[in-house]
């Protein structure tokens, strides 16, 4: 029995390794795989009302004066990326390649993430000439 | 000769939107420069809802369905400023001019079909918008007083070298094809 628990501990321990091991070990809290997050406000991206911190692991992408800001962004696999409207007009991201993701159309002040598994090219399908991408390392 | 003339005649028609700030320098108080800034999305508006009607071209739908958009929430941004500014857009010899001026393009994009009317919108749109960017910045930006305002108009200013782009884009599909 004892020798089952011990088992139990170290495969638990194991499996906890691996899942960190493209991070270093280094500890960071699971993402939901929800891809949609909701504004509390329709003021809540305002600069002044909420700041959105960049961690190791969750990355911003601001959209404003039609351009991705940064348009180019590394990220480790698994991160998340939130994109934040703060243009005029409505945007939105699309793999550009073979259409794999789309966040469908952000409002002015909307949000919309992604977890991201591999690196992509990606565009605002409304406006084709905005493009961004995302390397994965 | 006639046929040269015809031509010169026609790119004369089409480029009359840029003679209009080109040659006369009006003088714009801030509700004037409201009814411009209006005006002018809202012909492109018009031209887009043409385009929706007569094309069956996907990528000039999709740059026409942008147009609307865009346009549309340009001008619900510049009404909401105006309103909170207490300002009422003020019709003027520029808004005049350009509805005028208007009203020619859409006769004659309403006259083509097929892939003539695609060539004709996608040309008229890099045109127009080209004309409408030099004009925010050269005409309406400087004259504008009021700082929200000028604010409101500079940043309008990318949106519309984006659509150049798009519109360019269109219109070399189109001549490559």
């Amino acid at each position: 029995m004892k020798a089952y628990f011990s088992l139990t501990v170290l495969l638990f321990f194991l499996v906890s390794c691996s899942s960190n091991e493209s991070n270093n070990g280094e500890k960071y809290p699971p993402f939901k795989e929800t891809h949609e997050v909701q504004p509390a406000s329709p003021n809540s991206t305002d600069d002044t009302k909420v700041a959105i911190k960049n961690t190791a692991h969750f990355h911003t992408v601001e959209i404003k004066q039609m351009k991705f800001v940064p348009a180019e962004l590394t990220v480790h696999e698994g991160d998340t990326v939130l994109w934040v409207n703060k243009d005029l007009v409505a945007h939105d991201a699309t793999e550009e390649n073979k259409k794999l993701w789309t966040s469908g159309p952000i409002a002015l002040g909307g949000l919309w993430s992604k977890v991201v598994t591999e690196s992509a090219d990606y565009y605002c399908s409304i406006h084709v000439v905005m493009k961004g991408k995302l390397t994965v390392e | 000769m006639k046929k040269l003339k015809n031509t010169i005649l026609w790119v004369a028609c089409f480029f009359a939107v840029p003679t209009v700030f080109a040659q006369s320098n009006p003088e714009l108080s801030d509700p004037e420069v409201a009814s411009v800034a209006v005006v002018a999305n809202q012909i492109d508006v018009s031209y887009a809802e043409i385009a929706k009607k007569k094309s069956k071209n996907v990528e000039v739908l999709k740059f026409a369905e942008t147009m609307m958009n865009d346009h549309n929430a340009v001008i619900g941004q510049a009404v909401a400023l105006a309103k909170k500014l207490g300002v009422t857009p003020k019709d003027n010899p520029v808004s005049q001019q350009l509805l005028a001026d208007a009203v020619t393009t859409k006769k004659s994009l309403n006259s083509k079909s097929g892939k003539a009317f695609d060539i004709a919108y996608a040309d008229n749109e890099v045109a127009y918008h080209k004309a409408v960017i030099s004009a925010v910045e050269d005409l309406l930006i400087p004259q504008t007083d009021n700082a929200e305002l000028k604010d409101l108009l500079t940043s309008v200013v990318p949106v519309l070298k984006t659509h150049l782009g798009h519109a360019e884009m269109v219109q070399k599909m189109l001549n490559g094809k």
